[in-house]
């Protein structure tokens, strides 16, 4: 139990007079959650994937978490760029207080953001840049720090491969600002010892694992040294993996972020493949609370939060074990992420296994 | 005889009648070649104003060839058309139209899809009907061949002579010194017939030229004052009506004697019969009955379109029949029908043979069975009969492996013939054997058939060359109007007595009969508007209106001005795309790349309307946007009407192109645009945008166009039946690009609107507008066949699939709900207007 639990729970018991209604509110309430009654809506601009079921899921616990939160409600947008920009449209029009935005279609939602703050929604986008300015556009933009991801892949690359090496980095929908921050962060600690052999800026998968599966083997018959592959969704490259198999190659280190079923897959693999290293930044599931904690703030009277940016921390390194060492949960689903703060039989939940 | 002037003596009666008038049309020499085969040889005629002038002949014997040479559509190889003496050279549509020349084709080409009056005017040029109410104009026309039919009804719910009467009404329309009729009575009962010879009558007193192709010699004699038969494309003679009788003129028509080298006949004057058919109907045949004795083979006769093909087909197993066909004695039901039968196709190429498959395996394909044991065929079995059989038939061809089209059209008929006898058939049937066989194989194929006849397999043969039925049949049936008109035995199987019996026939059938008097004015308003293209926009109205007020009553927010507004804005893109696909649909394509084309153009876009770019630059970009979009739909209808690309395959490449073309010049979102220009472009009075005002103005607009110009019932036409648009004298390529160039300036429209949405260049945006766009159409009951449409149809579809995007997430039903909502909207509404109209079609 943490500290603060501990003392807000002395403090509870220390103001038994009041009614027990007020008792839990006071025990559970965060300070982020104000006296202001409201509702929410979680928009989605593509819902259709694991990763996103588990962030839909997380950001609607942490909403839970506020009882000034009178309503909740969801939108996916199908990736269909229209349909996210209409179901934003709608909630503002249907008198929804607290939008968070994952435009995934970019500054193409912006006007719409743009619509329903001046409407009087509190809106704040978060994790993909669409652009705009905080107060002018939309209330306050909750952004992921994609650079110091890649500075974490990078120092974890210049400490496993010190003499350099051959790096293919993947991310998703071509042009997209995480894979672009990523690199930029890689290339903060990279020299050029360090050779990226994918098409520049990434090798495109739209974070799809079909399309990652083709990708990746196209790039490992076409290349003959891969030295270390890095991505930004760990669990797609899954697919493609044993590939390297056919070639008589070992699996080289792979510094991404983590997913269930890639460390089972590391765990199965990892002695049959001598350069199987991996290295695994925490994926992100958790971004959405802290946008949901300033939503909520903005819209009930909270205290927001101090941190304006989500920082995905180091997750697992099989070299030092520190902070974790690769952990695999082979009695659940492979499409979980352990590093989120969701329950792991919640998340089995959310994820419909 | 005197009567009747050999070639040579033509130009003396000629000059006897010039020196009184001078011909209206002298055609001198004229010799037409197709592919190597003469279609006309050296034919000299002269066509007099005020006369009937009949062109009398055999199928291919150049009658319509020679239509087509005077009214511009073929250009002869040699020869000379004149005008009153004026030399017209060379002669093309527009000329012919423009000296008047007039045409009621066979195949009336008359537009489904289009109103009756709408048929009128866009085949007739527009000073008919200047100077009056064009309605007024069109009813004279109608009343003056005697069709009380609605102005507005579609021409789908015509009947066939009916559309035969619209065509002639059109001939008659422009008043022309020169009036072609080809076969204008085919369809025709008695008393339009005499109707039309009336009018017929009319027309020549006031001068008009009238050249009428027939093949019936009764009609000739109440009509014509002037005949000219040709034979194999060559002048057989020519004379007046009334110098001249019916056996002279059979005698020019049939011509030839008669080959010699046909197989004997069978001598059995009363063998024993095995092949039986009584009362045998079928779609365009009735009440056939004859019987075939063993080693007899029996002829069908008749001139073409007369129900022959129909009852080969239907003895094939091809297509139903009621009454009783007996094999040895033994009725057959209509499955037995199609598996005793073996069937050689007229067509033969796209019948007959699979033209990829090898010589061995066009021979055997049908008859597999017989060489395999459990489903797998004996190469060994197979080779074997394949020799056996094409020693018999003496089949030259390369080797058993060779491809079919290697061989000779005689010995791919051959072919086909291997194949009948290999099946083990009880009976066979050949449809035209001969068609395009050379003499030396002809007359192999005679004698293989009179082979089967013998051996005991009944042997039914249809042909339209009465040459050769006199020479190969015992018995012959001469069909007219789908009916028997005459079975001819032993020595009356004559050449002359096959064509007398073919051409004399009078029985006219009774299935077009009723025609004339039967659209009736019961219920018509309604009826009419239930037909109209627009009949969906009420419909969708209400729809629009009862979803509104259903999400109202749980959400009173729904009917915001912000909500309004928001839906309309969205609806507005949409609607200015979707009216763009409209064109191409109704033109009877599809424009794949509309998506992307708007997604292109905003990125264009984005370099120039930027914040703090000068009003000029600003402009630039919007020129831009329209330029680049006209050039993408001219490529589009380019690489449809000349490259021949389907129109499928030409907007997919372009929607591929265009996205790659996006990534070039950007490959991420970039160039935030004009937030001046984006208000100005948004702007609202009250709750509407000012926007989807001018996209409502556009789309009637646009539907006035459609309904009621030229330009609109050209696109109609277009998309309704092209061979009959261009036989209109509509210029289908420049119609067809002009559509797609129209396409493209709508997308620009519906880019505009999209800018205004998404405020930034982004090359992955807009591709779902394709898909979109196609659904909105349909919702808006434009047809995907072509033909039939309605823009405000269209806005209403998509209006309302914005407005349900809208409502699933206001009713915060589960996205399921969207699929679901959507999927059934479209389904209902594709059954609902499929119905309509197959019921306003019956």
């Amino acid at each position: 139990m943490s500290k603060a639990k501990i003392m807000s729970a002395a403090f509870a018991a220390a103001t038994l007079t009041a009614t027990l209604s007020v008792t839990t509110a006071l025990a559970e309430t965060p300070s982020w959650c104000g006296p202001n009654q409201a509702s929410l809506g979680l928009l989605d601009g593509f819902g259709g994937n694991s990763w996103r079921l588990v962030t839909t899921a997380s950001g609607q616990e942490e909403a839970a978490k506020c009882p000034s939160i009178t309503e909740y409600v969801y939108a996916d947008g199908q990736g269909n760029t229209q349909k996210a920009i209409s179901d934003i449209n709608s909630m503002a029009a249907r008198g929804i207080k607290a939008l968070v935005v994952f435009g995934d279609a970019g500054p193409a939602v912006l006007p719409a953001l743009t619509n329903a703050h001046r409407s009087g929604a509190i809106v704040v986008p978060y994790r993909v840049n669409v652009g705009g300015v905080e107060g002018e556009n939309y209330a306050k933009f909750i952004g992921s720090s994609f650079v110091e991801d890649g500075v974490s892949w990078g120092n974890w690359i210049k400490e496993t491969l010190p003499e350099g090496g051959n790096i293919l980095f993947l991310s998703g929908p071509a042009g997209n600002s995480q894979g672009l921050d990523e690199l930029a962060g890689m290339k903060q600690v990279l020299d050029d010892k360090y050779v990226f052999i994918n098409p520049e800026p990434f090798a495109v998968t739209n974070w799809d694992p079909s399309l990652t599966q083709q990708v990746l083997s196209a790039e490992i018959a076409k290349n003959d040294k891969i030295d270390v592959i890095v991505s930004d969704f760990g669990p797609s490259l899954v697919g493609a993996l044993p590939v390297f198999a056919e070639f008589n190659r070992s699996i080289p280190a792979i510094a991404t972020s983590d997913g269930n079923s890639l460390s089972c897959f590391w765990q199965q693999n990892h002695e049959a493949n001598p350069d199987f290293k991996l290295f695994t930044v925490a994926t992100g599931n958790d971004n959405v609370r802290l946008a949901v904690q300033w939503a909520v703030a903005l819209a009930t009277g909270g205290t927001p939060p101090a941190d304006n940016i989500f920082k995905a921390p180091v997750y697992e390194n099989s070299v030092t074990g520190s902070p974790n060492p690769v952990t695999c949960r082979d009695d659940l689903p492979g499409s979980i992420y352990l590093s989120a703060e969701m329950a792991d039989d919640a998340q089995a939940k959310a994820v419909g296994q | 005889m005197p009567e009747v002037t050999p070639m040579n003596d033509m130009h003396m009666q000629k000059a006897a009648e010039a020196a009184l008038v001078a011909p209206k049309i002298r055609l001198s020499n004229i010799t037409k070649v197709f592919s190597g085969v003469v279609a006309l040889s050296d034919v000299s005629v002269d066509i007099y104003p005020g006369e009937v002038h009949a062109i009398l002949g055999e199928n291919g014997a150049g009658k319509s060839t020679l239509m087509n040479i005077i009214s511009g559509v073929l250009t002869p190889e040699h020869g000379e058309i004149a005008f009153d003496g004026q030399p017209v050279t060379p002669m093309s549509p527009e000329k012919a139209a423009h000296l008047g020349v007039a045409i009621s084709y066979q195949h009336p080409a008359v537009l489904d899809d289009l109103s009756v009056l709408e048929n009128l005017r866009v085949a007739l040029p527009d000073h008919v009907f200047a100077g009056g109410d064009p309605a007024a104009i069109a009813r004279a026309m109608l009343d003056d061949v005697g069709l009380a039919i609605p102005l507005h009804a579609r021409a789908d719910s015509l009947t066939v002579a009916q559309k035969h009467l619209l065509e002639i009404a059109k001939a008659l329309a422009t008043r022309p010194p020169v009036l072609i009729l080809d076969e204008p009575t085919a369809a025709l009962d008695q008393d339009a017939t005499e109707m039309l010879f009336s009018r017929i009558r009319s027309v020549v007193a006031k001068g008009t030229a009238v050249i009428y192709i027939t093949h019936r010699l009764a009609e000739l004699r109440q009509i014509a004052h002037r005949v000219t038969v040709l034979r194999d494309g060559r002048v057989e003679g020519g004379a007046l009506v009334r110098d001249v009788s019916d056996d002279d003129l059979l005698e020019m028509i049939v011509g030839r004697s008669l080959a010699s080298a046909f197989p004997p006949k069978c001598e059995d004057t009363a063998p024993q019969i095995n092949f039986a058919v009584q009362g045998l109907s079928g779609r365009k045949f009735k009440g056939i009955d004859f019987e075939i004795g063993r080693g007899q083979i029996i002829g069908i006769a008749g001139v073409e379109g007369n129900g022959q093909a129909g009852l080969m087909r239907a003895l094939a197993g091809l297509e139903p029949w009621q009454g009783e066909v007996r094999l040895n004695g033994v009725a057959l039901s209509q499955a037995e029908v199609k598996k005793k039968t073996a069937y050689m196709p007229s067509d033969r190429h796209s019948e007959g043979i699979a033209a990829d498959l090898t010589v061995r395996e066009n021979a055997t394909f049908s008859a597999l069975d017989q060489f395999s044991s459990f489903g797998i065929v004996s190469r060994r079995k197979e080779l074997a009969e394949v020799g056996k059989v094409f020693g018999s038939l003496a089949v030259k061809t390369p080797g058993l492996d060779a491809g079919i089209l290697s061989l000779s059209g005689g010995n791919q008929q051959k072919v086909v013939m291997a194949r009948a006898l290999m099946s083990r058939p009880g009976f066979i049937l050949a449809d035209e054997p001969t068609q395009g066989v050379d003499v030396g194989a002809r007359f192999e194929i005679y004698r293989i058939l009179r082979e089967v006849s013998q051996s005991g397999t009944p042997v039914i043969v249809n042909s339209s060359d009465a040459a050769e039925l006199e020479g190969l049949c015992d018995v012959v049936v001469v069909m007219s109007r789908g009916q028997v008109a005459q079975t001819l035995r032993g020595d009356d199987v004559t050449e002359a007595r096959i064509v007398a019996a073919a051409v004399k026939a009078q029985s006219h059938g009774t299935t077009a009969g009723d025609a004339v008097q039967r659209a009736r004015d019961k219920g018509r308003r309604l009826h009419h508007y239930l037909q109209s293209d627009n009949a969906t926009v009420a419909p969708l109205v209400a729809v629009v209106v009862a979803l509104g007020l259903y999400v109202f009553s749980q959400n009173a927010n729904y009917l915001s001005a912000f909500n309004i507004s928001n839906i309309l804005l969205l609806a507005t893109a949409l609607g200015f795309i979707a009216m763009g696909q409209t064109i191409a649909l109704l033109i009877g394509g599809i424009d794949l790349s509309v998506g992307p084309l708007a997604g292109f153009l905003v990125v264009v876009a984005s370099f120039f309307i930027n914040d703090g770019q000068s009003p000029q630059t600003i402009a630039l970009g919007f020129a831009l946007m329209v330029a680049a979009a006209l050039v993408v739909g001219a490529v589009n209808g380019c690489l449809i009407r000349f490259a021949n690309f389907t129109p499928i395959a030409a907007t997919l490449a372009m929607y591929i192109g265009l996205q790659g073309l996006s990534f070039v010049l950007r490959d991420g979102p970039g160039g935030y645009i004009n937030f001046a220009v984006m208000d100005v472009i948004g702007w609202k009075l009250g709750p509407i945008p000012v926007a989807f005002i001018a996209l409502v103005v556009v789309a009637l607009i646009a539907e006035y166009v459609l309904r009621h110009s030229r330009a609109g019932w050209q696109l109609r036409a277009l998309g309704s039946e092209e061979g009959a648009a261009r036989r209109m004298g509509i210029r289908v390529d420049r119609v067809a690009i002009t559509g797609y160039i129209a396409v493209a300036f709508f997308t620009a429209l519906g880019a505009v609107m999209l800018m205004v949405q998404i405020g930034v260049g982004d090359p992955q945006q807009g591709v779902n507008y394709t898909l979109a766009s196609i659904t909105a159409v349909v919702l808006g009951g434009t047809s995907l066949r072509g033909g039939r449409g309605t823009f405000v149809g269209t806005v209403m579809g998509a209006v309302l699939l914005t407005e349900v995007l809208n409502a699933v997430s206001f009713l915060g039903l589960s996205q399921t709900y969207q699929y679901v909502f959507q999927g059934a909207l479209i389904l209902s509404a594709a059954l609902i207007y499929s119905t309509a109209r197959s019921r306003t079609n019956s």
